[in-house]
């Protein structure tokens, strides 16, 4: 039995260590000199087979592998292209555990409505929060870019209980971020908003009423940690 | 004689320029950099990074249009603002000023590369590709701020000969000139320039273009690390 354990426990952190490195599946050559060897979704596969639960796998394998790269993210040992490559790997393990979830639907942490606010077109900052925060189990609702705040008004109403994600990477459109943290304010007292961009800070977050500014998408999973533990 | 020439060379009219990408190289180097990697090594990089880095670099090739124009004029320069074309205030504020102030002609500037590159990037990140997407959105980065530096070589090359240097490139945006300073800049060059559009919040589209002004002059410096004019001490891009 504890013999058992201890083979289960290597192969969560095998599902682990190969969703850091990226590797999908025995096809792709990601490492390079990796092809045939077994990937994420062969190793989900393999766990679910050996007994083990679609929650373990999830939290203890899949998200420990984006929490433990995001820890490595944070220490500049890898950036933001290993960690869009470890999400492709992860997301690919997610697809092998829906049947272990009612009607195919994955536990998450939540639903993460994010944006980039009135005015500015810039969305990579934006797409890169959202790739990253869905590693991290959040079920992520992108509104896009140049959101009115009408917009983020709606999806309140949409996804009741929601966090909200407001991204701008110009100082004109830092106004608009004031603007929509209002009316959220005034529509929603109690949702969690968090704010991001490069003009950004955390004064002028703390200033507008948001609650916390995140740096860096692995800032933004740590911070929704904090609030929302 | 040197006078001459100076009066001669504020006196032309907008300069343009428009190049195939064929004619353009990217520094590995700048797009590891830019990638995140601080050393700006491409020996940081995975294998597999590696790859993808090269595929886009290639791909950027034909999707990059590099276009400019440029215009200069006499500098005038009253508190924070910096006045050119007889009567347009540049309010560039008192760090780009502090730069500005012994200048005695200000070039006005916008670069792009186009609009293909940006299109791509959004087929690619929302077709499911974010690591080739993000990587292409790099690349552009990169080449129109490569595009940019090679226009102030251009112009510091040629003021040369008229004993003269040129101080950094300063954009609005930058070191507390507000982004909606574009309205002005734009007013002082024909319309569209190099195919540049603003819109209501002073975003340039394409959104790969780089606007700014750049200063000339017999006293002014060219600071090896600009970071250190900028207040915006946790921007990833920040060298100092």
């Amino acid at each position: 039995m504890q013999r058992d354990g201890e083979v289960n426990g290597r192969l969560l952190q095998r599902i682990s260590e190969t969703v850091q490195a990226g590797k999908t599946n025995s096809e792709t050559d990601i490492p390079r000199g990796s092809k045939g060897k077994p990937g994420v979704v062969e190793l989900v596969q393999e766990a679910l087979a050996s007994g083990l639960s679609g929650e373990r796998i999830l939290d203890e394998a899949l998200l420990a592998g984006m929490r433990s790269l995001g820890s490595k993210f944070a220490a500049n040992e890898v950036f933001i292209p290993e960690v869009l490559i470890a999400a492709r790997a992860m997301q690919a393990g997610f697809v092998e555990l829906k049947d272990c979830f009612s009607g195919g639907e994955m536990p998450t942490r939540g639903v993460f409505v994010i944006g980039t606010v009135q005015g500015d077109l810039h969305d990579i900052g934006k797409n890169l929060v959202a790739i990253i925060l869905e590693g991290a189990g959040w079920e992520i609702k992108d509104l896009g870019t140049d959101c009115a705040p009408e917009v983020f008004l709606e999806a309140l109403g949409q996804y009741p209980g929601c966090v909200v994600g407001l991204s701008a990477l110009l100082t004109t459109t830092m106004v608009a971020m004031r603007d929509t943290v209002r009316m959220i304010r005034e529509r929603s007292p109690s949702t969690v908003v968090l704010v991001g961009g490069a003009p950004v800070n955390a004064e002028f977050a703390t200033e507008i009423g948001a609650n916390g500014y995140a740096p860096d998408p692995s800032a933004a999973v740590g911070l929704l940690d904090e609030l929302l533990p | 004689m040197r006078t001459g020439k100076l009066e001669q060379w504020l006196s032309q009219p907008p300069r343009g320029c428009e190049e195939t990408s064929a004619e353009f190289v990217l520094d590995s180097q700048d797009v590891a950099r830019a990638l995140g990697y601080a050393r700006g090594s491409v020996d940081d990089i995975s294998a597999h990074v590696s790859d993808v880095v090269a595929t886009m670099e290639a791909e950027a090739q034909s999707l990059i249009r590099p276009r400019w124009l440029w215009k200069p004029f006499r500098g005038m320069f009253k508190g924070d603002c910096c006045i050119v074309n007889g009567s347009t205030p540049l309010v560039v504020g008192d760090q780009i000023m502090a730069q500005l102030k012994n200048a005695t002609a200000v070039v006005v500037y916008v670069v792009t590369i186009g609009e293909a590159l940006e299109r791509t990037v959004q087929e690619r990140m929302y077709g499911g590709d974010n690591v080739g997407g993000y990587v292409l959105d790099v690349i552009g980065s990169v080449a129109v701020e490569s595009f940019a530096d090679r226009l102030q070589e251009l112009i510091a090359g040629e003021v040369s000969e008229f004993g003269l240097k040129t101080t950094n490139r300063f954009s609005p945006g930058y070191c507390s000139w507000p982004t909606s300073g574009q309205q002005e800049l734009f007013s002082v060059l024909p319309e569209a320039p190099a195919g540049v559009d603003l819109n209501a919040s002073s975003l340039m589209i394409p959104i790969k273009s780089v606007s700014g002004i750049i200063g000339v002059g017999a006293n002014v410096v060219f600071q090896q690390y600009p970071c250190e004019l900028c207040s915006l001490r946790g921007c990833h891009q920040r060298l100092a």
